[in-house]
Protein backbone atom coordinates (compact mmCIF):
# COMPACT_ATOMS: atom_id res chain seq x y z
CA UNK A 1 0.00 0.00 0.00
CA UNK A 2 0.76 3.44 -1.25
CA UNK A 3 -0.61 5.58 1.28
CA UNK A 4 -1.96 3.57 4.14
CA UNK A 5 0.78 1.65 6.13
CA UNK A 6 -1.10 -1.08 8.68
CA UNK A 7 0.36 -0.54 11.68
CA UNK A 8 -1.29 -3.84 13.70
CA UNK A 9 -3.97 -5.35 12.93
CA UNK A 10 -6.37 -4.84 15.55
CA UNK A 11 -8.61 -8.13 17.41
CA UNK A 12 -11.66 -6.89 18.15
CA UNK A 13 -13.59 -8.38 15.73
CA UNK A 14 -13.49 -11.88 17.61
CA UNK A 15 -15.36 -12.21 20.01
CA UNK A 16 -16.68 -15.57 19.48
CA UNK A 17 -13.28 -16.78 18.91
CA UNK A 18 -12.49 -15.78 22.66
CA UNK A 19 -14.36 -14.38 25.21
CA UNK A 20 -13.17 -17.13 27.50
CA UNK A 21 -13.65 -15.08 30.41
CA UNK A 22 -9.97 -16.17 32.09
CA UNK A 23 -8.04 -13.08 31.44
CA UNK A 24 -6.40 -10.98 34.58
CA UNK A 25 -8.83 -8.85 36.62
CA UNK A 26 -7.11 -5.30 35.62
CA UNK A 27 -7.15 -4.45 39.35
CA UNK A 28 -4.92 -6.64 39.91
CA UNK A 29 -1.98 -5.37 38.45
CA UNK A 30 0.55 -2.73 38.36
CA UNK A 31 -1.91 0.53 38.34
CA UNK A 32 -4.40 -0.15 41.19
CA UNK A 33 -5.86 3.17 40.07
CA UNK A 34 -6.03 3.16 36.60
CA UNK A 35 -7.69 0.66 34.60
CA UNK A 36 -6.11 -0.28 31.09
CA UNK A 37 -7.57 -2.74 29.62
CA UNK A 38 -5.49 -2.31 26.53
CA UNK A 39 -2.21 -2.95 28.64
CA UNK A 40 -3.76 -6.66 29.87
CA UNK A 41 -3.08 -9.99 28.31
CA UNK A 42 -5.15 -12.65 26.71
CA UNK A 43 -4.50 -15.79 28.68
CA UNK A 44 -5.45 -18.22 25.06
CA UNK A 45 -2.86 -16.30 23.27
CA UNK A 46 -0.31 -16.77 24.91
CA UNK A 47 -1.12 -19.70 25.93
CA UNK A 48 -1.24 -20.63 21.92
CA UNK A 49 2.02 -18.62 21.19
CA UNK B 1 -19.74 10.25 12.58
CA UNK B 2 -16.93 7.29 11.95
CA UNK B 3 -15.62 5.57 14.62
CA UNK B 4 -12.14 6.88 13.99
CA UNK B 5 -9.30 8.71 15.93
CA UNK B 6 -7.31 10.58 13.71
CA UNK B 7 -4.48 12.01 15.38
CA UNK B 8 -0.72 13.72 14.65
CA UNK B 9 2.15 12.82 17.15
CA UNK B 10 5.95 13.80 16.41
CA UNK B 11 5.12 13.57 12.31
CA UNK B 12 3.07 11.07 12.46
CA UNK B 13 -0.32 11.34 10.83
CA UNK B 14 -2.27 8.11 12.66
CA UNK B 15 -6.00 6.36 12.44
CA UNK B 16 -7.07 4.09 15.20
CA UNK B 17 -9.62 2.38 13.97
CA UNK B 18 -11.54 2.14 17.29
CA UNK B 19 -14.43 -0.69 16.73
CA UNK B 20 -11.66 -3.24 15.09
CA UNK B 21 -8.45 -2.15 17.23
CA UNK B 22 -6.59 -1.21 13.94
CA UNK B 23 -3.86 1.29 13.80
CA UNK B 24 -2.78 2.57 10.58
CA UNK B 25 0.03 5.21 9.40
CA UNK B 26 -1.34 7.37 6.62
CA UNK B 27 0.26 9.67 4.19
CA UNK B 28 -1.33 13.93 4.02
CA UNK B 29 -3.42 12.47 0.87
CA UNK B 30 -5.29 9.45 2.94
CA UNK B 31 -5.21 11.66 5.54
CA UNK B 32 -7.26 13.95 4.09
CA UNK B 33 -9.67 11.77 2.14
CA UNK B 34 -10.19 9.86 5.73
CA UNK B 35 -11.28 13.08 7.33
CA UNK B 36 -13.77 13.81 4.49
CA UNK B 37 -14.90 10.00 4.68
CA UNK B 38 -15.31 10.75 8.55
CA UNK B 39 -18.70 12.61 8.03
CA UNK B 40 -20.61 10.62 6.02
CA UNK B 41 -18.77 7.32 5.89
CA UNK B 42 -19.33 7.56 1.68
CA UNK B 43 -16.30 7.21 -1.12
CA UNK B 44 -17.56 10.26 -2.97
CA UNK B 45 -15.47 13.06 -2.09
CA UNK B 46 -12.24 12.38 -4.85
CA UNK B 47 -13.54 15.68 -6.12
CA UNK B 48 -13.48 17.37 -2.96
CA UNK B 49 -9.67 17.23 -3.04
CA UNK B 50 -7.58 19.77 -4.46
CA UNK B 51 -6.48 18.55 -8.10
CA UNK B 52 -3.48 20.87 -7.67
CA UNK B 53 -1.79 18.98 -5.03
CA UNK B 54 -2.72 15.46 -5.82
CA UNK B 55 -3.07 13.59 -8.95
CA UNK B 56 -6.19 12.08 -9.80
CA UNK B 57 -4.88 8.69 -10.09
CA UNK B 58 -2.86 9.05 -6.52
CA UNK B 59 -6.46 10.12 -5.51
CA UNK B 60 -7.94 6.90 -6.80
CA UNK B 61 -5.11 4.51 -5.35
CA UNK B 62 -5.74 5.74 -1.77
CA UNK B 63 -9.54 5.44 -2.25
CA UNK B 64 -9.03 2.12 -3.57
CA UNK B 65 -6.65 1.33 -0.04
CA UNK B 66 -9.27 2.89 2.42
CA UNK B 67 -12.18 0.58 0.40
CA UNK B 68 -9.53 -2.76 0.57
CA UNK B 69 -9.13 -2.07 4.41
CA UNK B 70 -12.50 -1.13 5.00
CA UNK B 71 -13.55 -4.60 3.73
CA UNK B 72 -11.22 -6.46 5.92
CA UNK B 73 -12.90 -4.35 8.71
CA UNK B 74 -9.60 -2.67 9.72
CA UNK B 75 -11.09 0.97 8.66
CA UNK B 76 -13.78 1.93 9.51
CA UNK B 77 -15.01 -1.34 10.55
CA UNK B 78 -18.75 -1.34 12.12
CA UNK B 79 -19.35 -2.45 16.05
CA UNK B 80 -17.38 -5.78 16.87
CA UNK B 81 -20.02 -8.32 17.62
CA UNK B 82 -21.02 -8.60 20.75
CA UNK B 83 -20.64 -4.86 21.39
CA UNK B 84 -24.46 -4.79 22.50
CA UNK B 85 -24.57 -7.18 24.86
CA UNK B 86 -24.51 -5.98 28.40
CA UNK B 87 -21.16 -7.88 29.94
CA UNK B 88 -21.35 -7.94 33.95
CA UNK B 89 -19.81 -9.54 36.90
CA UNK B 90 -18.89 -12.44 35.66
CA UNK B 91 -17.43 -15.71 37.51
CA UNK B 92 -15.82 -14.61 40.75
CA UNK B 93 -12.24 -15.07 40.31
CA UNK B 94 -9.75 -12.62 41.89
CA UNK B 95 -9.72 -10.91 45.34
CA UNK B 96 -7.37 -8.32 46.96
CA UNK B 97 -7.03 -9.30 50.31
CA UNK B 98 -6.23 -6.48 53.17
CA UNK B 99 -3.89 -8.54 55.16
CA UNK B 100 -3.94 -5.50 57.31
CA UNK B 101 -5.14 -2.58 57.39
CA UNK B 102 -2.50 -1.14 60.13
CA UNK B 103 0.18 0.62 57.70
CA UNK B 104 4.34 1.35 58.95
CA UNK B 105 3.55 4.23 57.22
CA UNK B 106 1.65 6.89 56.83
CA UNK B 107 1.54 8.42 53.32
CA UNK B 108 -0.77 11.30 53.02
CA UNK B 109 -2.75 10.89 49.93
CA UNK B 110 -3.55 6.81 51.21
CA UNK B 111 -6.96 6.11 49.75
CA UNK B 112 -7.37 3.34 52.31
CA UNK B 113 -7.50 5.72 55.38
CA UNK B 114 -9.29 8.84 54.75
CA UNK B 115 -11.54 10.28 57.53
CA UNK B 116 -15.18 8.09 57.71
CA UNK B 117 -13.71 4.98 55.78
CA UNK B 118 -12.34 1.72 57.09
CA UNK B 119 -14.40 1.37 60.40
CA UNK B 120 -14.79 -2.38 59.40
CA UNK B 121 -11.01 -2.37 58.01
CA UNK B 122 -8.83 -2.16 61.52
CA UNK B 123 -6.24 -4.67 62.34
CA UNK B 124 -4.78 -8.06 60.55
CA UNK B 125 -6.70 -10.28 58.70
CA UNK B 126 -7.71 -13.52 60.50
CA UNK B 127 -6.92 -16.71 59.37
CA UNK B 128 -10.42 -17.96 59.27
CA UNK B 129 -11.09 -14.92 57.23
CA UNK B 130 -8.11 -15.05 54.70
CA UNK B 131 -9.51 -19.15 54.06
CA UNK B 132 -12.76 -18.14 53.87
CA UNK B 133 -11.67 -16.02 50.90
CA UNK B 134 -10.13 -18.72 49.21
CA UNK B 135 -12.58 -20.97 49.26
CA UNK B 136 -14.76 -18.38 48.14
CA UNK B 137 -12.66 -18.53 44.70
CA UNK B 138 -12.78 -22.57 44.84
CA UNK B 139 -15.91 -22.88 45.05
CA UNK B 140 -16.92 -20.93 41.95
CA UNK B 141 -17.94 -22.68 39.01
CA UNK B 142 -16.13 -23.09 35.67
CA UNK B 143 -12.55 -21.38 35.04
CA UNK B 144 -8.86 -22.52 35.45
CA UNK B 145 -7.20 -19.15 37.16
CA UNK B 146 -7.65 -17.97 40.61
CA UNK B 147 -5.53 -14.46 41.94
CA UNK B 148 -5.24 -13.00 45.05
CA UNK B 149 -3.58 -9.82 45.25
CA UNK B 150 -2.14 -9.17 49.26
CA UNK B 151 -3.02 -5.53 49.75
CA UNK B 152 -3.51 -2.71 52.65
CA UNK B 153 -2.55 -1.04 54.64
CA UNK B 154 0.59 -3.20 54.76
CA UNK B 155 0.46 -6.51 53.53
CA UNK B 156 3.93 -8.00 55.51
CA UNK B 157 2.50 -6.65 59.18
CA UNK B 158 0.66 -9.94 58.39
CA UNK B 159 3.07 -12.14 56.42
CA UNK B 160 2.57 -15.28 58.58
CA UNK B 161 -0.81 -14.94 57.29
CA UNK B 162 0.37 -14.82 53.73
CA UNK B 163 2.96 -17.65 53.97
CA UNK B 164 -0.51 -19.87 54.97
CA UNK B 165 -2.59 -18.64 52.70
CA UNK B 166 -0.66 -19.45 49.91
CA UNK B 167 -0.13 -22.96 50.75
CA UNK B 168 -3.87 -23.08 51.56
CA UNK B 169 -4.41 -21.86 48.09
CA UNK B 170 -1.90 -23.70 46.46
CA UNK B 171 -3.36 -26.96 48.41
CA UNK B 172 -7.11 -26.17 47.33
CA UNK B 173 -5.93 -25.62 43.93
CA UNK B 174 -5.01 -29.05 43.33
CA UNK B 175 -7.58 -30.81 44.53
CA UNK B 176 -9.48 -28.00 42.36
CA UNK B 177 -8.27 -28.37 39.35
CA UNK B 178 -7.13 -24.42 39.65
CA UNK B 179 -4.20 -22.36 39.12
CA UNK B 180 -3.50 -19.52 41.72
CA UNK B 181 -1.20 -16.33 40.69
CA UNK B 182 -0.51 -14.01 43.63
CA UNK B 183 0.87 -10.67 43.69
CA UNK B 184 1.56 -8.52 46.87
CA UNK B 185 1.59 -4.46 47.38
CA UNK B 186 4.39 -3.26 49.59
CA UNK B 187 6.08 -0.23 50.57
CA UNK B 188 9.08 -2.62 51.49
CA UNK B 189 10.04 -1.09 55.06
CA UNK B 190 9.50 -5.13 55.96
CA UNK B 191 11.15 -6.16 53.05
CA UNK B 192 13.53 -8.81 54.46
CA UNK B 193 15.59 -11.64 54.26
CA UNK B 194 12.84 -14.14 55.41
CA UNK B 195 10.43 -12.22 53.29
CA UNK B 196 12.03 -12.08 50.15
CA UNK B 197 13.09 -16.32 49.84
CA UNK B 198 9.72 -17.05 50.37
CA UNK B 199 8.34 -14.44 47.23
CA UNK B 200 10.73 -15.47 45.22
CA UNK B 201 10.17 -18.93 45.75
CA UNK B 202 6.57 -18.61 45.06
CA UNK B 203 7.57 -16.30 42.38
CA UNK B 204 5.28 -13.74 43.38
CA UNK B 205 4.76 -10.59 41.06
CA UNK B 206 5.58 -7.83 43.28
CA UNK B 207 4.08 -3.98 43.34
CA UNK B 208 6.91 -1.57 45.34
CA UNK B 209 5.50 1.65 46.28
CA UNK B 210 8.24 4.50 45.45
CA UNK B 211 7.47 7.98 44.49
CA UNK B 212 11.23 8.65 42.62
CA UNK B 213 13.12 11.23 43.63
CA UNK B 214 13.79 11.23 48.01
CA UNK B 215 12.37 14.93 48.18
CA UNK B 216 9.23 13.64 46.57
CA UNK B 217 8.70 10.26 48.26
CA UNK B 218 9.67 11.29 51.66
CA UNK B 219 7.22 14.51 51.16
CA UNK B 220 4.41 12.61 51.00
CA UNK B 221 5.38 8.75 52.16
CA UNK B 222 5.98 9.85 55.97
CA UNK B 223 6.70 7.06 58.64
CA UNK B 224 4.38 7.08 61.33
CA UNK B 225 6.79 9.15 63.23
CA UNK B 226 6.90 11.68 60.96
CA UNK B 227 10.15 10.63 59.49
CA UNK B 228 11.45 10.05 56.15
CA UNK B 229 10.91 6.75 54.36
CA UNK B 230 12.95 7.14 51.24
CA UNK B 231 16.41 6.20 52.61
CA UNK B 232 14.81 2.76 54.17
CA UNK B 233 13.25 1.60 51.43
CA UNK B 234 15.58 1.71 49.01
CA UNK B 235 18.08 -0.54 49.72
CA UNK B 236 15.24 -2.88 50.78
CA UNK B 237 14.06 -2.97 46.96
CA UNK B 238 18.01 -3.33 45.72
CA UNK B 239 18.63 -6.07 47.63
CA UNK B 240 14.85 -8.02 47.30
CA UNK B 241 14.98 -7.50 43.05
CA UNK B 242 18.86 -8.62 42.78
CA UNK B 243 17.86 -11.84 44.05
CA UNK B 244 15.33 -12.28 41.80
CA UNK B 245 17.32 -10.68 38.99
CA UNK B 246 15.42 -7.95 38.17
CA UNK B 247 12.23 -9.77 37.29
CA UNK B 248 8.68 -9.98 37.66
CA UNK B 249 7.99 -6.75 39.46
CA UNK B 250 6.15 -2.85 39.24
CA UNK B 251 7.85 0.10 41.08
CA UNK B 252 4.68 1.95 41.18
CA UNK B 253 4.76 5.56 41.87
CA UNK B 254 2.12 7.96 42.68
CA UNK B 255 2.47 11.86 41.22
CA UNK B 256 0.56 14.41 42.56
CA UNK B 257 0.25 18.22 42.16
CA UNK B 258 3.35 18.60 44.36
CA UNK B 259 5.30 16.95 41.13
CA UNK B 260 4.04 17.59 37.95
CA UNK B 261 7.38 17.19 36.72
CA UNK B 262 6.68 13.73 37.19
CA UNK B 263 9.31 13.03 34.34
CA UNK B 264 12.03 13.69 36.45
CA UNK B 265 10.84 10.51 38.74
CA UNK B 266 10.63 8.07 36.07
CA UNK B 267 14.05 9.02 35.30
CA UNK B 268 15.65 9.17 38.72
CA UNK B 269 13.95 5.39 38.76
CA UNK B 270 15.75 4.32 35.55
CA UNK B 271 19.08 6.01 36.89
CA UNK B 272 18.53 3.49 40.43
CA UNK B 273 18.57 0.65 37.77
CA UNK B 274 14.83 0.06 37.46
CA UNK B 275 13.28 -1.31 34.58
CA UNK B 276 9.51 -2.12 35.29
CA UNK B 277 7.67 0.94 36.22
CA UNK B 278 4.41 2.29 36.57
CA UNK B 279 3.53 5.99 37.21
CA UNK B 280 -0.17 6.66 38.74
CA UNK B 281 -1.79 10.06 38.85
CA UNK B 282 -3.10 10.03 42.67
CA UNK B 283 -6.50 9.36 42.99
CA UNK B 284 -7.60 12.81 45.67
CA UNK B 285 -10.77 14.93 46.65
CA UNK B 286 -10.29 18.20 44.24
CA UNK B 287 -10.06 20.32 47.66
CA UNK B 288 -6.65 18.63 48.82
CA UNK B 289 -3.83 20.86 48.20
CA UNK B 290 -1.97 17.78 46.68
CA UNK B 291 -4.96 17.02 44.25
CA UNK B 292 -4.65 17.19 40.39
CA UNK B 293 -6.79 20.10 38.90
CA UNK B 294 -7.95 20.54 35.41
CA UNK B 295 -5.38 23.57 34.69
CA UNK B 296 -2.61 21.07 35.31
CA UNK B 297 -3.53 19.09 32.29
CA UNK B 298 -1.11 20.54 29.57
CA UNK B 299 1.76 20.23 31.99
CA UNK B 300 0.91 16.76 32.42
CA UNK B 301 0.44 16.07 28.81
CA UNK B 302 4.37 17.91 28.50
CA UNK B 303 5.28 15.54 30.90
CA UNK B 304 4.04 12.39 29.03
CA UNK B 305 5.77 13.92 25.78
CA UNK B 306 8.92 13.93 27.47
CA UNK B 307 8.41 10.35 29.04
CA UNK B 308 7.85 8.96 25.46
CA UNK B 309 11.31 11.27 24.50
CA UNK B 310 13.19 9.06 27.16
CA UNK B 311 10.99 5.63 26.30
CA UNK B 312 12.37 6.28 22.84
CA UNK B 313 16.11 7.24 24.05
CA UNK B 314 16.62 4.32 26.11
CA UNK B 315 15.38 2.11 23.68
CA UNK B 316 17.35 3.16 21.20
CA UNK B 317 20.43 2.69 23.27
CA UNK B 318 19.21 -0.62 24.07
CA UNK B 319 18.42 -0.10 27.67
CA UNK B 320 14.48 -0.27 27.14
CA UNK B 321 11.91 -0.14 30.47
CA UNK B 322 8.72 -1.02 30.59
CA UNK B 323 6.37 2.03 31.41
CA UNK B 324 2.54 0.28 32.83
CA UNK B 325 0.68 2.75 30.09
CA UNK B 326 2.64 2.12 27.36
CA UNK B 327 2.50 -1.41 27.00
CA UNK B 328 -0.06 -2.20 24.90
CA UNK B 329 -0.89 -5.41 22.59
CA UNK B 330 -3.36 -4.34 19.57
CA UNK B 331 -3.18 -7.95 17.86
CA UNK B 332 -2.82 -10.16 20.88
CA UNK B 333 -4.33 -8.40 23.54
CA UNK B 334 -7.72 -9.09 25.08
CA UNK B 335 -10.96 -9.61 23.28
CA UNK B 336 -14.16 -7.48 23.00
CA UNK B 337 -15.47 -8.95 26.50
CA UNK B 338 -12.73 -7.68 28.55
CA UNK B 339 -12.53 -4.54 26.89
CA UNK B 340 -16.31 -4.01 27.48
CA UNK B 341 -16.46 -5.33 31.30
CA UNK B 342 -13.34 -3.47 32.30
CA UNK B 343 -11.63 -3.85 35.24
CA UNK B 344 -14.05 -6.70 36.88
CA UNK B 345 -14.74 -4.44 39.86
CA UNK B 346 -17.57 -5.76 41.64
CA UNK B 347 -18.28 -8.86 39.63
CA UNK B 348 -15.12 -10.79 38.56
CA UNK B 349 -12.64 -8.82 41.21
CA UNK B 350 -13.67 -7.95 44.68
CA UNK B 351 -11.60 -6.90 48.05
CA UNK B 352 -11.92 -8.11 51.04
CA UNK B 353 -11.75 -5.75 54.10
CA UNK B 354 -9.45 -7.16 57.37
CA UNK B 355 -12.42 -8.32 59.03
CA UNK B 356 -14.11 -10.24 55.70
CA UNK B 357 -16.40 -7.59 54.42
CA UNK B 358 -16.56 -7.80 50.66
CA UNK B 359 -16.52 -4.32 48.71
CA UNK B 360 -16.11 -4.21 44.45
CA UNK B 361 -12.60 -3.24 44.35
CA UNK B 362 -9.99 -2.42 47.07
CA UNK B 363 -11.02 1.83 46.78
CA UNK B 364 -14.14 0.91 48.17
CA UNK B 365 -13.43 -0.98 50.88
CA UNK B 366 -14.79 1.16 54.25
CA UNK B 367 -17.55 3.04 52.02
CA UNK B 368 -20.62 1.33 53.37
CA UNK B 369 -23.46 2.05 50.30
CA UNK B 370 -21.03 -0.84 48.61
CA UNK B 371 -20.50 -3.65 51.12
CA UNK B 372 -21.90 -6.80 49.74
CA UNK B 373 -21.63 -9.08 52.46
CA UNK B 374 -19.22 -10.69 54.91
CA UNK B 375 -17.28 -13.94 54.79
CA UNK B 376 -17.16 -13.95 58.68
CA UNK B 377 -20.84 -14.33 59.08
CA UNK B 378 -20.98 -17.94 58.52
CA UNK B 379 -22.78 -18.60 54.78
CA UNK B 380 -22.23 -15.73 52.74
CA UNK B 381 -24.83 -13.93 50.90
CA UNK B 382 -23.63 -11.56 48.46
CA UNK B 383 -25.18 -8.72 47.62
CA UNK B 384 -24.45 -9.65 43.59
CA UNK B 385 -27.10 -6.86 42.70
CA UNK B 386 -24.44 -3.90 44.16
CA UNK B 387 -21.94 -5.66 42.72
CA UNK B 388 -23.26 -5.81 39.47
CA UNK B 389 -24.26 -1.93 39.27
CA UNK B 390 -20.27 -1.56 40.05
CA UNK B 391 -19.61 -3.78 37.25
CA UNK B 392 -22.11 -2.79 34.78
CA UNK B 393 -21.14 0.54 35.48
CA UNK B 394 -18.34 1.08 32.88
CA UNK B 395 -20.83 0.30 29.78
CA UNK B 396 -23.22 2.61 31.35
CA UNK B 397 -21.20 5.69 31.29
CA UNK B 398 -22.42 7.80 28.83
CA UNK B 399 -19.34 9.85 27.82
CA UNK B 400 -17.87 6.54 27.19
CA UNK B 401 -20.26 5.82 24.42
CA UNK B 402 -19.13 7.95 21.90
CA UNK B 403 -15.03 8.22 23.28
CA UNK B 404 -12.96 6.96 20.77
CA UNK B 405 -10.69 4.99 23.81
CA UNK B 406 -13.32 3.37 25.38
CA UNK B 407 -12.12 -0.02 24.08
CA UNK B 408 -8.69 0.21 25.52
CA UNK B 409 -9.56 2.15 28.77
CA UNK B 410 -12.36 -0.59 29.53
CA UNK B 411 -14.86 2.47 30.62
CA UNK B 412 -12.10 3.54 33.17
CA UNK B 413 -12.38 2.90 37.09
CA UNK B 414 -15.80 2.85 38.93
CA UNK B 415 -13.86 3.90 42.24
CA UNK B 416 -12.71 7.32 40.45
CA UNK B 417 -16.17 7.72 39.16
CA UNK B 418 -17.88 7.34 42.18
CA UNK B 419 -15.15 9.45 44.71
CA UNK B 420 -13.95 12.18 41.72
CA UNK B 421 -16.53 12.58 39.80
CA UNK B 422 -19.37 11.89 42.44
CA UNK B 423 -21.25 9.36 40.33
CA UNK B 424 -20.32 5.73 38.84
CA UNK B 425 -22.35 6.70 35.73
CA UNK B 426 -20.37 9.86 35.33
CA UNK B 427 -16.58 10.27 34.43
CA UNK B 428 -14.06 12.56 36.13
CA UNK B 429 -12.17 14.96 33.52
CA UNK B 430 -9.02 14.65 34.82
CA UNK B 431 -9.17 10.83 34.51
CA UNK B 432 -10.29 10.63 31.34
CA UNK B 433 -8.14 13.49 29.68
CA UNK B 434 -5.21 11.84 31.33
CA UNK B 435 -6.08 8.24 29.50
CA UNK B 436 -6.63 9.99 26.88
CA UNK B 437 -3.25 11.42 26.69
CA UNK B 438 -1.49 8.19 27.75
CA UNK B 439 -3.74 6.11 25.48
CA UNK B 440 -2.52 8.54 21.89
CA UNK B 441 1.16 8.49 23.17
CA UNK B 442 0.84 4.36 23.82
CA UNK B 443 -0.21 4.18 20.09
CA UNK B 444 2.12 6.30 18.61
CA UNK B 445 5.00 3.84 20.39
CA UNK B 446 2.92 0.77 18.50
CA UNK B 447 3.81 2.50 15.08
CA UNK B 448 8.03 3.68 16.02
Amino acid sequence: MRHIKIVKKGNLQELEKRGCRECQASCQSACKTSCTVGSQRCRQEEQDR
Amino acid sequence: MADLHMFQYRGKRLVYDVNSGSLHEVDELAWELMHLMCNDNTNEHIDELPATNYSRPDIKQAQTEINTLQEQQLLFSSPPPGVAHRFGGGRLKSLCLFMSSNCNLQCRYCFARPPGKGKDNKGNMSRDVAFRAVDLLLEQEGGDFCELDFFGGEPLLNFPLIRETVAYARAGGLRKGKEFTFTLTTNALLLGEEVGTFLNEEDMSIILSLDGRPAVHDQMRRTLSGGDSYARVLPRIHKFLQERGYNNYYIRGTYTAHNLDFCKDVEHLLAEGFDSLSMEPVVAAAELPYALQQEHIPRLEQEYDRLVELFLERRAAGRPFNFYHFDMDLEKGPCVYKRLSGCGAGGEYLAVAADGTLYPCHQFVGTEAFRLGKLADGPLELDTASGERVACSAAQRNECSYCWARFLCGGGCAAASYFLAGDLYQNDKIYCALQRIRLERALYLQAV
